[in-house]
């Protein structure tokens, strides 16, 4: 898919519910030809797995990675963030790794920012191959990745 | 210590050897190209990018003779880089020196000792303790960079943003930046927030493919946001740059890879989503600490 092609998106981060895509798959009815983007979310990959559950409801995606995201800001290809969060802790809510990149970006650009209650995803269902998949390379020097905090200032 | 990626290509008699960088780090092997037809297939496969492929098109210039007709097939292949700019400054270093396999050997020759001044230029600006990170890979300059610090008795840790999904930051910067004994880490792209909210990294640097006098930059798909990310942050974010032009950045053609591309790194064969796959981004002037020219002029906003 071209860049061009993509008129104004749903972009989604972390890992949606049953509930959260029932309403991606409502609002897709209502909106006909809307597309949603799904960033790859390293380390594991988790947006092979969830593009994987959207299809199957019969949600159009484009997948992206998540160095991508500035680039989509920046054309205005998002119109709304659907953030799926872990949990709420001191102010501030708690997603997976890359939270704050995408929550910022969409901060920085204006977007609205819709917060759900995320999901997990077990870990059999996880992509462990990580950051080269088949190369396989190893790494002694890679950063720890974990939850981020993202603070509320930034998503309202 | 000097990283094989400083000169990924190079010519030999009548065949230029290429750097086969989607193999690296695992191997450091070199494909052999002994015509046009080679030279644009391997541009195509990205087996070389950034500069190797400045290398690449002046020894293909040299190989065959031509340079505007070499200029408009690399652009017609990689269609976001200024072959048309190089190829001017090629015709120029033809009216000092007629031979043209000796006017790319001068180009190549000052271009190294550009890009030694230029990282000494942006090591005088960069704080002692050197916290840097960076997207890509810039083929070497970061070691210059290590050394022109060192030299000043500043210090350099690295973190270097994967760069998905062609990896050139965890397979090519990582890769040479270990070899030369220097302090890195690896991130994943979304991690940069985090890293700079933490107070981790002190400074940004990257390359750039294209430049404008304005100061905007087209570079590695990634770029634009660690210069929004910096900004909102308040940590510089300096661009190292060539040929910038009086031209508006918008009207640059920005590459868009197949989409199968995406993927070439995962394991499995698919079938995969339909994807995206923007190779550059623009980054405005205003998100921009500093600009230092492949002349090592230096400048501030």
């Amino acid at each position: 898919m071209r860049l061009s092609e993509v008129k104004s998106g749903l972009l989604l981060w972390g890992v949606p519910s049953y509930q959260g895509i029932a309403e991606i798959t409502k609002d897709m009815k209502a909106e006909k030809g809307m597309l949603v983007l799904v960033p790859e979310m390293m380390p594991h990959c988790l947006g092979l797995t969830i593009v994987k559950r959207l299809q199957e409801k019969g949600i159009r995606c484009a997948y992206t990675t998540d160095n991508m995201l500035g680039v989509l800001f920046y054309k205005n290809k998002v119109e709304t963030l659907m953030f799926f969060y872990k949990k709420m802790a001191n102010h501030h809510m708690v997603g997976i790794c890359g939270s704050l990149y995408v929550c910022l970006l969409a901060h920085l650009h204006s977007v609205p920012i819709k917060l759900r209650q995320g999901d997990t995803l077990p870990q059999s269902a996880l992509d462990t191959s990580v950051l080269d998949g088949h190369l396989r390379i190893q790494y002694n020097e890679m950063m720890k990745t974990g939850d981020e905090s993202i603070p509320l200032d930034i998503i309202q | 210590m000097e990283s094989s990626l400083c000169f990924p290509v190079r010519l030999e008699g009548q065949t230029i050897y290429v750097l086969d960088e989607t193999r690296l780090p695992l191997e450091e092997s070199y494909l052999e190209v002994k015509s046009l037809e080679d030279a644009l297939e391997v541009l195509g496969q990205m087996k070389t990018r950034a500069f190797g492929q400045v290398l690449l098109f002046l020894y293909t210039c040299a190989l065959t003779g031509e340079i505007e007709g070499i200029a408009t097939a690399f652009k017609k292949v990689r269609p976001t880089f200024d072959f048309n700019s190089l190829a001017g400054v090629l015709k120029g270093a033809t009216q000092k020196t007629p031979a043209l396999s000796a006017a790319v050997a001068s180009i190549v020759q000052g271009l190294d000792k550009k890009k030694k001044v230029r990282s000494q230029r942006l090591a005088e600006i960069l704080p002692y303790d050197a916290r840097i990170l960076t997207i890509c890979n810039v083929n070497g300059e970061l070691i210059y960079l290590a050394d022109a610090l060192s030299e000043m008795g500043k210090t350099a840790t690295f973190f270097v943003s994967e760069t998905r999904p062609y990896l050139q930051g965890s397979r090519l910067t990582l890769w040479e930046l270990q070899r030369a004994q220097l302090p890195v880490q690896v991130l994943c792209d979304n991690q940069a927030a985090v890293l700079m909210q933490q107070g981790l990294v002190n400074c940004i640097v990257t390359g750039s493919d294209r430049s404008t006098k304005r100061g905007d930059i087209i570079n590695k798909i990634g770029t634009y946001a660690l210069a929004r990310l910096a900004h909102y942050f308040n940590i510089p974010f300096y661009v190292l740059t060539q040929f910038p032009l009086a031209i508006d950045i918008e009207d640059i053609t920005i590459e868009e890879r197949p989409p199968h591309e995406v993927f070439l790194w995962l394991e499995g064969n698919g079938p995969w989503p339909d994807a995206l796959y923007p190779a550059f981004d623009i980054t405005p002037a205003e998100f921009i600490s500093g600009w230092i020219d492949i002349s090592g002029e230096v400048a501030c906003a």
